[in-house]
């Protein structure tokens, strides 16, 4: 995310829609890619991009500056992006029980199954699939972003152990799907 | 240092640099005389690449048009209100039933009666004046105009004479 200076965040909590525009452009960026790393479609993204820059704009004037922005935007978009998947997980799951489809299919297989024909884009997505979003949150801000640890423990609230164990779960998880089998060509 | 510590380094503090290099140092002589932790850390040399090498899409330019959007809408609805809500409160404060208002009523209620009942007895008073100076002066005709008596005309006035 591009630095933002003092003064254009101080306009923009005072409702400049000036200033608002260049906070916009630039978190947009990172807000946009992480939500569409952990929702894993781009419509569920744009939407979690809105709602954070909504959220944003709502609570920019009772910001105070205790942490840094950098630090408060990448809570509120992990946030967001996180209650937005388990959302879209919940219909998803609703749906195939109201088509009472008995086979169930376990965690992200025909996410893994669809990533034989992709490129690396959906090959990732498809990887990320099979991350509960708390996992993928730790990643995407890890590998994307390329927080440090203790920047990722700041923004999601959890110690650096368990930031630690999450990185570490999330990858053996990942390269135990690659080796099942169309992944592992990507990877 | 054995396979399973170093796996599980291998795959956090290792792969992101979060290593002492005393630790580093113990991994890297692993590395150097184990084949299958070497494969994992390929692995996973693989998997991190696979994240850099996506490429990072452009926002669409249309989420930044629908907060816009969001945001001027949100303004004058909130400005509305406002504006609804003084009329509100001066509405309210206008017809709100408060003794003073009641007391101020029934006084002026008084005052126009005092003064609507004044001016019908002044005026009733200044009429019979009247009607008593005609007729001293205008009808007090007696002998001298007994004739015009019977001249004045409708019933009414015979009656009133």
């Amino acid at each position: 995310m591009n630095d933002i200076a003092l003064e254009v965040l101080e306009r923009a909590s005072q409702g400049d829609t000036g200033a608002f525009e260049q906070v916009y452009r630039a978190a947009s960026g990172f807000v946009y890619n992480v939500a569409l790393r952990i929702t894993r479609d781009s419509a569920d993204a744009e939407e979690v991009a809105q709602d954070v820059f909504m959220k944003i704009y709502h609570n920019l004037k009772s910001f105070q500056f205790r942490c840094a922005f950098k630090t408060w935007v990448y809570r509120i978009t992990v946030n967001t992006a996180i209650n937005s998947c388990r959302k879209s997980m919940r219909e998803e799951r609703d749906r195939v029980n109201d088509d009472n489809i008995i086979e169930s299919f376990p965690g992200g297989r025909s996410a893994a199954e669809g990533a034989i024909q992709s490129d690396i884009e959906t090959r990732l997505n498809a990887l990320l699939g099979m991350l509960s979003p708390e996992y993928k949150a730790c990643l995407v801000l890890r590998e994307i972003e390329g927080l440090s640890y203790q920047e990722i423990s700041a923004t999601l609230k959890i110690p650096v152990n368990t930031v630690r164990s999450r990185l570490k779960r999330a990858r053996q998880a990942l390269l135990e799907e690659a080796r099942k089998g169309p992944v592992k060509d990507a990877v | 240092m054995q396979c399973r510590k170093t796996q599980e380094l291998l795959k956090a503090d290792y792969l992101d640099g979060e290593i002492n290099q005393r630790e580093e140092k113990q991994i890297k002589e692993h590395l150097a005389r184990c084949s299958e932790c070497r494969r994992i850390e390929k692995e996973l040399q693989v998997q991190h690449m696979l994240f850099q090498k996506t490429k990072q899409p452009q926002v669409p330019e249309r989420v930044w048009q629908n907060i816009r959007d969001a945001i001027v809408t949100e303004r004058l609805n909130k400005e509305s209100s406002v504006s609804s809500s003084i009329l509100q409160r001066l509405r309210e404060s206008i017809l709100a039933p408060r003794p003073v208002f009641a007391i101020a009523g029934a006084l002026t209620a008084i005052i126009f009666v005092v003064i609507f009942a004044g001016a019908i007895i002044q005026k009733k008073q200044s009429f019979s004046k009247e009607n008593s100076g005609e007729s001293v002066v205008g009808y007090n005709l007696n002998d001298e105009n007994e004739d015009l008596l019977y001249t004045l005309g409708t019933n009414i006035e015979e009656y009133f004479l």
